[in-house]
């Protein structure tokens, strides 16, 4: 496992050993992949018809899936160049009942929070105020993760990750305290 | 810079591509989104016509991998090969 960097000293991305490209671009180029996305949508039609988007055509289904991906991508980028608000602004606690202080699994939505539902997500592992590492990402047409096996897959890839993490001597920052109150 | 930042710059191979691919994509935004609803239009056909790309590829005598290219919706298609998948899949796919 390596890693890449997306923005400077903020957000990394996770290059698997099976992978070429890091997850970051990976989720992306995908979320920009018309083929990828109709498969997507087509090979889960059973969630999709029972999710909030079953009235949608496969047609706005895909482009609702670039258009979020774009929103996404602005926002990250708007995050770091303009220093208006940090990544914790975007990201947050992968379960709302989550007790992970130290390395928190986490996500970020497709939309901002008052405009859900979104149906895609970009799974990272916080390591400190602001800072993440992006470890893979999904279409997201159900509530639970375990219901379908991709969503498993990403559960997998996080704790993987922060395992790696903690090998490589990623540790509690001070900050913890403060979070902890 | 926290001890983790260290950390993860010095396990970090370097700056990834991305910025040149969402650059990319801003310059090409506008035929991108065509492409792109072009796109959808022939997969959603293909499906209901049972058509396999190759298949598709072969009436247009195109290679599979230019095939590949449209239903991605990353080819920037001309008239003419619009033309020919509006008469091959029995569809409009653009209107003027």
């Amino acid at each position: 496992m390596k890693l890449t960097t997306i923005f400077a000293d903020s957000i990394w991305s996770v290059i698997y050993e099976e992978s070429i490209d890091d997850a970051y671009n990976d989720e992306f180029e995908h979320w920009h992949d018309v083929e990828y996305i109709f498969d997507f949508v087509i090979s889960h039609e059973k969630e999709w018809r029972l999710s909030p988007w079953k009235n949608l055509s496969i047609e706005n289904m895909t482009l609702t899936v670039m258009e979020e991906a774009d929103e996404l991508e602005s926002r990250l980028i708007d995050t770091y160049e303009y220093h208006n608000k940090g990544f914790d602004k975007e990201f947050e606690s992968l379960s709302k009942n989550s007790t992970e202080i130290y390395l928190m699994k986490s996500k970020a939505y497709g939309k901002t929070a008052d405009r859900k539902p979104s149906l895609l997500r970009l799974y990272a592992i916080r390591i400190e105020k602001d800072k993440y590492v992006i470890t893979g990402g999904a279409i997201k047409l159900v509530e639970e993760m375990h219901e379908t096996e991709e969503l498993t897959k990403e559960l997998e890839k996080m704790e993987k990750v922060k395992r790696w993490l903690k090998s490589q001597g990623v540790h509690i920052s001070g900050e913890v305290d403060h979070l902890i109150e | 810079m926290s001890d983790n930042t260290v950390i993860l710059n010095k396990l970090s191979q370097g700056q990834s591509e991305w910025r040149d691919r969402v650059d990319s994509r801003h310059k090409d935004a506008d035929w991108l989104k065509k492409s792109a609803m072009i796109a959808v239009k022939v997969l959603s056909r293909l499906h209901e016509l049972g058509m396999s790309q190759k298949q598709l590829a072969e009436v247009l005598r195109v290679s599979p991998q230019y095939v590949s290219k449209i239903v991605k919706g990353q080819q920037n298609l001309t008239l003419e090969t619009i033309s020919k998948l509006e008469r091959i899949l029995g569809m409009e796919l653009v209107t003027v």
